[in-house]
């Protein structure tokens, strides 16, 4: 074998462990399981998408036809005011479920909860953890939304969180929208 | 016998003619090896594949086909080289480092008029690309691997780099974990290595091949 293709043989392997590796390593660590995406595709609305943990009473999984009963306050068609990292506004219309309403039917909340994380399955989760009281007091504007501008959420779903504007003013709104959500941290 | 020195009158019209069509028009395209000027197919080939790399890049959901089988965030890394895989496409038919530029520009701004969300950003990163893509090619015709599947796939992966780093920073995604990073700008270089170096190699070398003219 030429020294040149010897080289680049060595290359693609160093490549190839490093990255199953560190997605190994990712899987671990963020606890993401590969497979919640193709489950929604192929499981249809009783499959789980959504666990809340953490400070909680008890762990607690949601179906997408659980979320979407009448036992929640359901939020339909509403406009939330959003902007992105480069400060770029826009509106966007959402339908979905207060989560304050979920937390209280189910009486969840341990003793001293004071925040709620918005983690997806993908690894990615918002920037920081906000206050319970922003729930509380917004309830109609923090959302686990399944429809997006009048359309059920697919490509980025099936729910996303959805957080409005005027509710955390100083923060990117977007940073709180997160695709493929599946867990709701309580702390 | 016909004398050797006798003028051919025909001759002379004949020449006199090519001379008249030199100075009226311009040559276009082909033989140009070596020239850096562009050519009229030269800025048809950069518009028009600069255009339809715009539309698709717009308007095709390539994330689709990562949602199912890869489920991390960044993932859809993977199949960014479908972005700039256009400009080096054209390069393979012209040859020419501006014709890069020229694509990138084309289908920048066909994004930015489709209403991309990052607006004209998103003009600039497609130019960046360009930039970077040149350079790949500059750095691979210094190491003698110019037309090698190894060279173009080193540029490839160059062109293919700049943009993930950028979304990222830009995006502010400094609380997500250090493995996503890496992750996505390992799967943005080889994205570009597999998808812009090696796949836009053979899709011009198919293209030469079903006779589509070079200008080169």
């Amino acid at each position: 074998m030429e020294k040149r293709n010897f080289n680049i043989l060595v290359a693609s392997i160093i490549i190839g462990i490093s990255i199953f590796w560190l997605s190994a390593y990712s899987f671990v660590i963020l606890e993401i399981d590969p497979f919640h995406n193709i489950n929604n595709i192929f499981e249809g609305d009783d499959t789980v998408v959504i666990t809340i943990k953490g400070n909680v009473v008890d762990e607690f999984e949601l179906t997408l036809s659980e979320l979407k009963s009448d036992k929640y306050t359901q939020v339909n068609d509403k406009t939330f005011h959003l902007i992105n990292a480069i400060g770029r506004e826009f509106d966007t219309v959402y339908s979905g479920v207060s989560l304050w309403s979920i937390l209280e039917v189910e009486n969840l909340l341990g003793s001293d909860a004071s925040t709620f994380l918005f983690l997806g399955a993908d690894g990615y989760y918002a920037e920081t953890p906000l206050s319970l009281a922003l729930a509380e007091n917004n309830s109609e504007q923090v959302l686990i939304a399944y429809e997006q501008n009048g359309e059920p959420i697919f490509f980025d779903g099936p729910v996303i969180s959805a957080i409005n504007y005027s509710v955390i003013p100083d923060e990117i709104t977007t940073h709180f929208t997160i695709k493929y959500l599946n867990t709701i941290l309580i702390e | 016998m016909p004398n050797k020195n006798r003028i051919n009158i025909n001759d002379t019209e004949e020449s006199s003619e090519k001379v008249d069509s030199q100075d009226k028009y311009k040559i276009t395209g082909f033989g140009q090896l070596g020239s850096k000027k562009l050519t009229l197919l030269d800025l048809l080939y950069s518009t028009i594949i600069g255009v339809l790399g715009g539309i698709i890049s717009s308007l095709i959901p390539f994330s689709l086909l990562i949602k199912v089988w890869y489920p991390l965030t960044g993932g859809t890394q993977l199949v960014s080289g479908h972005h700039v895989i256009w400009a080096s496409i054209v390069y393979g038919l012209t040859r020419k480092k501006k014709t890069i530029l020229l694509t990138m520009i084309s289908k920048g701004l066909l994004e930015f008029l489709l209403g991309d969300p990052w607006g004209l950003i998103i003009f600039i990163v497609n130019f960046m690309e360009g930039v970077c893509l040149v350079g790949g090619f500059l750095f691979i015709e210094k190491l003698g691997e110019g037309e090698t599947k190894l060279g173009w796939g080193i540029a490839g992966g160059f062109g293919n780099f700049f943009q993930a780093p950028f979304f990222w920073i830009v995006n502010m995604r400094w609380h997500l974990h250090w493995t996503l990073w890496v992750l996505a700008f390992m799967f943005a270089y080889i994205s570009g290595i597999l998808i812009v170096g090696l796949l836009g190699r053979s899709v011009k070398n198919y293209l030469i091949k079903a006779g589509v003219p070079t200008t080169f």
